[in-house]
């Protein structure tokens, strides 16, 4: 604007039209909120969230989709599918589907699992390993035994047929108001080894997870 | 010509897109125009995260510390809490009529959540004090606290020494340093099987014999179950396991749970707090952690480093039926074979502690 020149209408609308295409728009994990006087700016209260190997989220009452995670470098999988889906083949991250809440495996004091079962190879190597829901970790279709008493809680889990073994990564439970509930028990990659005792049979073969 | 509401119209528009202060976000205003800065994101809330609380109770109605913890668990299992059991009532919006002194377990994944109640120990104070053979006496020095609290001005911990020099067992004065600090330890428990020797002299004809056997004891593991503990104390103290010469002189006693410090809670005072003061509302409490991820445990027992071997003698005799006589004869031997067992270290059932 040159000094002395007359501002006008035209002018002071093109203008309002700047302002209105600087007006601050959401972005990503913020907030905004307008008031006459200003824009507050926040970061998103339930932002950030640490996305974290096994990390669960209950999607609906259906099943929950878990964060990639491995055990000794074998990526865990869906019904064959990797937890971070397969791209190329258009298939996106899957979900760990039981059916609906009625259909969960629960111990009786209203918790399970969701648990990476390990498949192992002759020399014991990790072949594979699939997420599971279950309610036990030693029983071979993952219900609860309730002949079994309670055993002091071990700290390897006891191997399944096949050379299979399960480590739980998750809690799930049933809240007082019939929501599912998802708490991650493993934070990191896993690693895993065989206890092998020579002659001990290879059921009853404890395997460790850390 | 522009009118006034033009103009004004105009100017409301820019100062509504002044950027304004929100949660965990600082504007910065500069001549070429505003920024927005976020500050760190919020913490992840980690397993076993202590949250100290103010809270009215039974045993004190006018409030006191608690705290309450996160969920953590430990081989998949969230541990038990024992509290008031008055207190859990009144949490479940039920009349309280257990007697008071009464506890109840609770598990830390209930709702609504369990909490401990605090049990505070004086970090600033000398330790125990003990005689020298030449009849002197030594007190031990206070406990201390982390760096970060002495830039609050938290008073001294005492000096120790010799009694009788000046100043020993006391905190040296400053009269900067006038806030107390109190600490309390919250601690994660497993029973597990423990042993203990004892030595018997047989004295046979011409020679004395000695006999170590093993008892093992279970008293914990019956009575507390399988499950984690989660306790708060004024004072972690690691169970001492026996050396070598105990076991060699068969007195050895091997604890009967292991424990890990899960975290301590500091309590910082007010300043010019008098060095007696009891904790109350106007202290500041801190959670320091020592754990930060769900656990996993086993027993040496589970781990394979022991695994009992019991003698078996399978034989076709009788078409089997004599199988448990057999092993009604096996007993006492194998009972021997796991007191020498036990004996030559093979039965510590210590666990181990790591986090997933």
């Amino acid at each position: 604007m040159i000094p002395g020149e007359e501002i006008s209408a035209a002018r002071i609308q093109a203008l309002l039209d700047e302002s209105r295409r600087s007006r601050t728009l959401r972005g990503h994990m913020t907030a905004t909120r307008q008031l006459p006087h200003g824009v507050i700016v926040s970061a998103e209260r339930a932002g950030f969230p640490w996305l974290h190997p096994w990390r669960p989220v209950v999607v609906g009452a259906r099943g929950a989709s878990i964060r990639p995670g491995s055990v000794n470098g074998v990526e865990a999988t869906i019904r064959g599918v990797p937890l971070r889906g397969r791209i190329e083949a258009g298939q996106v991250p899957p979900v760990l589907q039981w059916g609906d809440a009625s259909k969960l495996k629960m111990r009786p004091d209203g918790r399970g699992f969701i648990a990476v079962e390990v498949a192992c190879a002759e020399d014991w190597t990790v072949l594979t390993a699939e997420m599971v829901q279950v309610a036990a970790l030693d029983t071979e279709d993952g219900t609860y035994d309730e002949s079994a008493e309670l055993e002091p809680a071990p700290g390897g889990v006891r191997g399944i047929s096949g050379r299979r073994a399960r480590e739980a990564v998750a809690i799930i439970r049933l809240t007082s108001r019939g929501k599912i509930e998802a708490l991650p028990l493993a934070h990191f990659d896993l690693k895993h080894r065989v206890r092998l005792e020579p002659g001990e049979p290879e059921s009853k073969r404890k395997h460790f997870f850390w | 010509m522009v009118k006034a509401e033009a103009w004004n119209a105009a100017e409301d528009r820019f100062r509504a897109g002044r950027f304004l202060r929100g949660w965990r976000a600082r504007p910065r205003r500069s001549a070429d125009g505003q920024a927005v800065d976020l500050a760190d994101p919020p913490e992840y809330p980690h397993p076993w995260q202590v949250v100290p609380q103010w809270s009215a109770t039974d045993a004190a109605p006018s409030g006191q510390w608690v705290a309450r913890v996160r969920p953590g668990a430990c081989n998949g299992y969230d541990p038990g809490v024992s509290m008031p059991a008055r207190d859990r009532e009144v949490q479940l919006g039920t009349k309280p009529e257990s007697p008071r002194g009464e506890s109840v377990d609770v598990r830390l994944w209930e709702s609504p959540s369990p909490w401990l109640v605090m049990a505070w120990r004086n970090p600033l104070v000398g330790g125990s004090a003990t005689a020298s053979p030449d009849g002197e006496v030594f007190v031990a020095p206070g406990e201390g606290y982390p760096a970060f609290f002495g830039r609050f001005g938290v008073r001294l911990p005492a000096s120790g020494g010799n009694i009788e020099d000046p100043g020993s067992g006391e905190s040296p004065e400053d009269p900067r340093r006038t806030r107390e600090l109190r600490a309390c330890d919250i601690v994660l428990s497993m029973a597990r099987q423990g042993t203990r020797e004892s030595i018997e002299v047989l004295d046979l004809a011409d020679s004395a014999t000695v006999r170590i056997s093993t008892v093992f004891t279970n008293d914990a593991l019956r009575a507390r179950g399988p499950l984690p503990e989660l306790r708060a104390v004024p004072r972690f103290v690691p169970a001492v396991e026996p050396d070598p010469f105990d076991r060699l002189y068969g007195t050895a006693v091997f604890p009967q749970t292991d424990d890990i410090h899960i975290a301590t809670v500091w309590a910082l005072s007010p300043p010019r707090t008098a060095p007696s003061a009891a904790v109350d509302a106007g202290w500041r409490l801190y959670a320091q952690h020592h754990v930060h991820w769900n656990l996993k445990y086993a027993t040496a027992y589970d781990s394979g480093l022991v695994e009992p071997d019991p003698i078996t003698l399978v034989v076709p005799l009788a078409g089997g039926i004599a199988q448990p006589i057999i092993n009604a004869i096996l007993s006492p031997t194998n009972d021997s074979l796991q007191r020498v067992r036990a004996y030559l270290e093979t039965s510590t059932y210590r666990g181990r502690y790591w986090s997933v």
